[in-house]
């Protein structure tokens, strides 16, 4: 797993592509490493609501305290209630308010990194152009800040116009194998 | 996503202009001469400056950055070109070929190369499979009849110094590469957010092309004058590029309400 780790540090925006089933084990990784080598980081969650994802990075052993949640997902089944390292997002369509909220967070400079999972569940609720628009703005915006900024992406087909678009403004797409993440959750 | 105004407004006038010198060639020779080359120095001048518009939202840290900077490098170069013949069409009437011009334009194709190279081995080719191999395919069929039509005969001329043929195998030459690779990334991005855009860069590229080989051919058999038909795709091609760079800008800018 030297791979994620040693890239991670090595490039300042980098897309981890990997499969559906192992996106928790690559975000535990993701979020082990920026505990390790920075302070905390932000992490914009997609996939699942920030207690669940809470709750499993604890269970990883990962101090949540050190982490800021962005929880897009709750709002689609529940009533949003405050909690201290969370702010939540109306829709997950709504790209404008979670650029305002992710453009305050990096006007705070409190983290150095920010890992956003899932980038390609963003399809589910916006136009392919706007997400396009939105993550280069988000890129743009990381780089200035001097934020690390890395994104969890599914090898799936939907997908791929997605990661062909982003690539552009990469500094490296890696490709981890179930195999690879398997071994970083044994070793 | 429609192009601003100010764009297509340039656009139809740089048209409209090259239209006129060509079919209602004003004033004799000399005029469409020199108002022939100004035009194209104004059309590659267009793609320079949406180069740098679309230029400004990216960085040269990034592969995007790095392929809009360098192509942009690349049209200020042919608009330089494209000026100094225009001064010596203005001042001198004749002069030799290849001339300073040449050297420069010739130059201009190094940081083209260079992004179009980078941009391709960056750039990962997921799908598209038939369309990139009927690319391929008509890339090659083109490639074998400019070297049977053009190259070979340029190379076998006894009347031609050595200086004069590099650079008649050289424009068809690099042409060739720049719609190759060009062509390869907008196959590649076919189907997202820059597919307009790349495919008009493309589309750019190959009018540019296609009037660098309608120029080595006419030339080759002496009949080529400055306001020819020809050099129609010369500022479609310009035209193209620049609008594929505003394009890109369009894609990229941020948000309203997010800033």
């Amino acid at each position: 797993m030297a791979q994620l780790t040693e890239r991670f540090r090595a490039n300042d925006v980098t897309i981890f592509l990997c499969p559906g089933e192992k996106h928790q084990t690559a975000l535990e990784s993701l979020a082990q490493e920026s505990q390790r080598t920075y302070s905390g980081a932000v992490i914009v969650s997609y996939r699942q609501p920030a207690n669940v994802l809470n709750q499993s990075l604890a269970r990883a052993k990962i101090d949540t305290a050190k982490f800021f949640f962005v929880d897009v997902m709750t709002s689609t089944t529940h009533k949003l209630e405050k909690s201290p390292n969370t702010m939540f997002i109306s829709s997950p369509g709504d790209l404008t308010e979670l650029g305002l909220m992710l453009s305050e967070l990096l006007r705070s400079r409190a983290f150095p990194v920010m890992i956003f999972d899932n980038v390609s569940a963003m399809l589910v609720y916006q136009e392919h152009d706007a997400v396009v628009q939105f993550l280069h703005n988000l890129i743009t915006k990381c780089r200035v800040a001097n934020v690390r900024l890395a994104f969890i992406m599914s090898q799936e087909e939907g997908s791929i116009q997605l990661l062909k678009d982003l690539q552009m403004f990469m500094d490296d797409v890696i490709e981890l194998s179930a195999q690879e993440l398997m071994e970083h959750t044994v070793g | 996503m429609r192009p601003p105004r100010l764009a297509i407004g340039i656009a139809a006038s740089l048209f409209i202009a090259v239209l006129l010198v060509v079919f209602a060639r004003p004033g004799g020779t000399y005029v469409v001469a020199v108002l022939g080359h100004a035009i194209h120095v104004l059309a590659a001048l267009f793609a320079t400056l949406a180069g740098i518009y679309a230029y400004r939202l990216l960085t040269f840290r990034t592969p995007q950055g790095r392929i809009v900077g360098l192509l942009t490098i690349g049209m200020l170069l042919n608009t330089v070109a494209g000026a100094i013949l225009l001064i010596y069409d203005a001042t001198l009437r004749s002069y030799s070929y290849p001339s300073f011009a040449d050297f420069v334009w010739v130059a201009a194709y190094l940081p083209q190369l260079a992004a179009l190279v980078h941009g391709c081995h960056r750039i990962r080719n997921l799908g598209h499979g038939a369309r990139m191999f009927g690319f391929l395919i008509a890339w090659l069929l083109l490639a074998i009849s400019v070297a049977v039509s053009l190259i070979v005969p340029m190379l076998q001329d006894p009347t031609v110094d050595t200086l004069t043929k590099i650079f008649n195998v050289l424009y068809p030459s690099l042409n060739l590469a720049v719609v190759l690779l060009t062509g390869f990334l907008a196959m590649v991005l076919w189907g997202g957010a820059f597919t307009w855009s790349w495919g008009a860069i493309f589309l750019g590229m190959f009018l540019l092309a296609s009037g660098a080989l309608s120029f080595a051919y006419l030339g080759g058999k002496g009949l080529y004058l400055t306001g020819s038909p020809s050099d129609i795709f010369w500022i479609a091609g310009f035209v193209f590029i620049a609008l594929g760079f505003v394009h890109q800008r369009q894609i990229l800018e941020t948000p309203k309400g997010w800033r």
